[in-house]
C-alpha cells in the first residue's frame, strides 16, 4: 500500500464543499457552539480523516452532512454543497422527501455502535431489503439478497450471515455487516464515524485493511472520523484536525504526521504513545481543555499554546494555504 | 532484591450464569493463573475485552473470591491467604490494596462534594484524628495530584469536574489511606488522548514517591509500554496468561503467537511504518465464546502454527530465555 501523493488539488474534483457551517446546541447552561464557521472540501475518490478529541465537534460536523442534528441542536448558518452532474446542490435546502431519497443513495453513514444501528428483531437480510425498497420500491427481493450476499462476501463474511439476527453475531461481524449495508445503494460517498473504536485490536486492524482495499478497488470517497490518530495514519489520504469546533489544520497524511504546522497538532502528536516511538519523545499536552460553553477569545488554543503572542487572544486565525494544499489556522503563519 | 508483596497461586474464577431460558452455564473467566507482584514494582496486564483481566484485578483486591487457588499477601512478616485473615488483619489488607477504576465519572458519588467524598477514609482508618485534620490532609492530597488551589475543589460536585480532574481525585483517594498495592483498571482509557500521558506521569510519580506496587490493567499495548517501561508485561487471552516478560522484550520480540498478532495489529501513528505492516496471519478472526472455550490451547482456533497437540493439551507457562511463554510450538 503506497501513500497517495497524487495531486488532488483540482477544483473540479471537489465532491463536497462545506462553507461557513455553524451548529449550535441548546443545553441547560446556555448555547454550545459545537461547530464554528467551518469550511471543508472533500475531493472525489479520497479518504479524508477528521480527527480531534471528544467534544471537538467532529461527529456533529459529519452527521450534519446528512442534515442529522440532534433535536436540541440546529444549524445556524452555512452551506453543505454536494456535487451532482457538475452542479452543486445544497443538502441543507433539500425538502424532507428529497433528503430521504438522498440519504443512503448518495451518501451513507456507518455509525459507531453497530449493535444499536441494527433493529434487533429483524434479520440482516431484512435490513438490506427494507433499505433498498425504501428507495426503489419495485426492486425484486431475490435480486437484493444476491447483491447483499456479494457485499457481505467483500467484507469477508459468510453468505449465511444474511439469515442471522444481529445478536447472533460478534461485534466485529456486526460492524462488517453494517459497513456492507452502507454500500447497498452504491453511494458516492460514505461517512464512517468511529467504525472501529469499539472493536478489539485484531479485528480493528483487519477492518481498516479491508476498507482500504475496497476503497482502492472502487475509488469510493470516504470521510473517516475518529479520535485515534494512529488509525488515520494507516487509512487516510488527507486529514483535518479539529479543536473546539474549528478546523485548525488540513493536509495530506504525511504533511500532518511528518510536518505538522499547528501547535495543537504538534502537541497532540507528541502526546500519543506508540509501541515504536522512543518514550522520551512523548510529552503531555499542557493545560486543561477549556469549557466549550465559554471558549477562549481569539484562537481557541491560545491558553494552552506555548507559542502564543498578543494577536492570538485578539483575533481568530483563518485557515490559510501554505502551498501544496497544506492549510493551517494559526497566526504564526503568513499566507503563501 | 525486594520480595513479592502479593502472589496468585493457580487462581481460577468460574462464574455461573443463568441464561434467558433458565439454563445454568459456567463461564471460566480466569483459569489457573499464577503470578506475583513485588513490592514497589509494576506489572502491566494486557488483553482484549473479555479476556478476564479485570476479573483478575478484582481477585487481587479481594473483591472477588476465586473459585479455586490462593491469593497470598505479605502481612506481618508472612504470606497469608487473604480469605483466611483475622478481622484485624483483613482491615490492614483492605487499607493496603486500593483501586483506581476506569470510569472517572462514576468514581465519586454525584451527590457528594469532593471534600465529603475524601474525608471519610482518613477518619475511618484513623489517619486523621478529627475532621479539621482530615480537611488539611485532603488539601495536601489534592495538591499532590495537581489540583491547585485545593480549596477551589472542596465544594465541587463531580458534574462540575472534567474527566482528567476526576481521575486525579480518584488517584488522590486511592493513595489517601497509605496503600501498598494499587490496581489501576484501564485508568486512562476514558480520557482524551492529550490527557493520558499527563495522568500516567502523575501516577508514575506518585507510585515512585510512595513505593507502591501496581497492577496496571489495560487493553492498549502502547499505554502499557509507557507505564511499565522498566518492568514487566503479562499478556492474557481468554482467561489464561500466555506470556510474561520484560516490557521492551515483549514489544520488540514477542514469542507467543497471540502476542505476535496483537503487536502486529496495534495501530502505529506513523503513516510510512503503518502502511508497511502486514496483517497477522490468523486462521480465524472470531474470538471464541467463553461459555464454550476451545480445547487444549485456547488460541489454537486462530493460531497459524497450531497442530494436533495444541487441540489436545493446554500448554503451561515455560521459561524461554528468561521469559514465560505458554505455547507448544515455541522454543523447541
Amino acid at each position: 500500500m503506497s501513500i497517495n501523493n497524487k495531486e488532488r488539488r483540482n477544483e473540479k474534483d471537489i465532491i463536497l464543499k462545506i462553507r461557513g457551517l455553524t451548529i449550535e446546541f441548546r443545553v441547560t447552561r446556555g448555547i454550545l457552539r459545537a461547530v464554528d464557521n467551518v469550511d471543508l472540501d472533500v475531493y472525489k475518490g479520497e479518504i479524508l480523516g477528521l480527527a480531534g478529541e471528544s467534544g471537538c465537534g467532529k461527529s456533529v460536523l459529519a452527521h450534519a452532512i446528512l442534515n442529522l442534528v440532534d433535536p436540541n441542536g440546529y444549524i445556524k448558518s452555512g452551506q453543505i454543497l454536494f456535487k451532482q452532474n457538475d452542479e452543486y446542490i445544497d443538502i441543507l435546502s433539500l425538502s424532507n422527501e428529497e433528503l430521504r431519497k438522498f440519504r443512503w443513495d448518495k451518501i451513507s453513514i456507518v455509525f459507531q455502535g453497530a449493535m444499536s444501528s441494527f433493529n434487533p428483531v429483524i434479520k440482516i437480510k431484512d435490513h438490506f431489503i427494507d433499505t433498498v425498497k425504501d428507495h426503489e420500491s419495485n426492486k425484486n427481493e431475490e435480486e437484493i439478497v444476491k447483491i447483499a450476499k456479494k457485499l457481505l462476501k467483500d467484507f469477508r463474511l459468510d453468505e449465511q450471515v444474511i439469515n442471522l439476527y444481529p445478536h447472533e453475531m460478534s461485534g466485529g461481524m456486526r460492524q462488517r455487516a453494517l459497513a456492507s449495508l452502507s454500500f447497498i445503494l452504491n453511494p458516492e460517498f460514505i461517512i464512517l464515524d468511529e467504525p472501529t473504536t469499539a472493536l478489539d485490536v485484531l479485528t480493528q486492524k483487519f477492518i481498516i485493511k479491508l476498507l482500504r482495499e475496497i476503497h482502492e478497488k472502487t475509488g469510493l470517497t470516504m470521510l473517516f472520523i475518529t479520535h485515534d490518530l494512529a488509525t488515520l495514519a494507516e487509512i487516510t489520504d488527507r486529514m483535518a484536525i479539529m479543536y473546539l469546533g474549528n478546523i485548525v489544520e488540513i493536509g495530506t497524511v504525511r504533511q500532518i504526521f511528518y510536518d505538522p504546522k499547528h501547535p495543537y497538532t504538534k502537541a497532540l502528536l507528541q502526546a500519543i504513545p506508540s509501541i515504536t516511538k522512543p518514550l522520551e519523545d512523548l510529552n503531555p499536552l499542557p493545560g486543561p481543555v477549556p469549557d466549550p460553553l465559554n471558549p477562549p477569545s481569539g484562537c481557541k488554543f491560545h491558553p494552552r499554546c506555548p507559542l502564543r503572542f498578543k494577536a492570538c487572544s485578539e483575533s481568530r486565525p483563518k485557515l490559510i494555504d501554505l502551498g501544496d494544499g497544506h492549510l493551517v489556522a494559526c497566526h504564526l503563519y503568513k499566507r503563501n | 532484591m525486594s520480595k513479592p508483596l502479593i502472589k496468585l497461586e493457580n487462581v481460577s474464577m468460574v462464574f455461573e450464569i443463568h441464561t434467558m431460558f433458565g439454563e445454568k452455564k459456567k463461564i471460566k473467566a480466569v483459569e489457573d493463573v499464577s503470578l506475583e507482584i513485588k513490592e514497589n514494582d509494576i506489572l502491566a496486564l494486557v488483553g482484549e475485552s473479555g479476556c478476564g483481566k479485570s476479573t483478575l484485578g478484582r481477585i487481587m483486591l479481594g473483591l472477588l473470591k476465586p473459585t479455586s487457588g490462593k491469593v497470598l499477601y505479605y502481612i506481618n512478616g508472612k504470606y497469608r491467604d487473604i480469605w483466611s485473615l483475622s478481622k484485624k488483619e483483613y482491615k490492614i489488607f483492605r487499607r493496603h490494596a486500593q483501586l483506581i477504576p476506569q470510569n472517572p465519572y462514576t468514581t465519586i458519588n454525584p451527590m457528594r462534594s469532593v471534600i465529603s467524598a475524601l474525608i471519610p477514609p482518613f477518619l475511618h482508618y484513623k489517619i486523621a484524628r478529627n475532621k479539621e485534620e482530615a480537611r488539611k490532609m485532603v488539601a495536601e492530597h489534592l495538591k499532590m495530584v495537581g489540583l491547585v488551589p485545593p480549596e477551589d475543589f472542596f465544594n465541587r460536585y463531580s458534574c462540575r469536574l472534567s474527566g482528567g480532574q476526576l481521575q486525579r481525585i480518584a488517584i488522590a483517594r486511592a493513595i489517601s489511606v497509605k496503600p501498598k498495592f494499587i490496581v489501576a483498571d484501564e485508568a486512562v482509557s476514558m480520557l482524551d488522548a492529550s490527557l493520558r500521558i499527563e495522568i500516567l506521569d502523575l501516577l508514575l510519580r506518585i507510585r515512585e514517591e510512595y513505593g507502591l506496587a501496581v497492577l496496571f490493567i489495560t487493553h492498549d499495548l502502547a499505554i502499557a509500554r509507557y507505564f511499565a517501561r522498566k518492568n514487566k508485561i503479562a499478556i492474557m487471552y481468554l482467561g489464561n496468561i500466555v506470556e510474561i516478560g520484560n516490557t521492551e522484550d515483549i514489544i520488540k520480540n514477542p514469542l507467543h503467537p497471540y502476542t505476535k498478532a496483537l503487536i502486529m495489529s496495534v495501530p502505529i501513528p506513523d503513516p510510512d511504518i503503518a502502511r508497511k505492516r502486514e496483517l497477522p496471519k490468523l486462521r480465524s478472526l472470531e474470538v471464541p465464546s467463553l461459555m464454550n472455550p476451545p480445547s487444549g490451547c485456547k488460541f489454537h482456533t486462530r493460531c497459524s502454527l497450531a497442530t494436533e497437540i495444541c487441540e489436545k493439551q493446554a500448554p503451561i507457562l515455560r521459561n524461554i530465555n528468561g521469559r514465560l511463554v505458554a505455547c507448544h510450538k515455541i522454543g523447541d
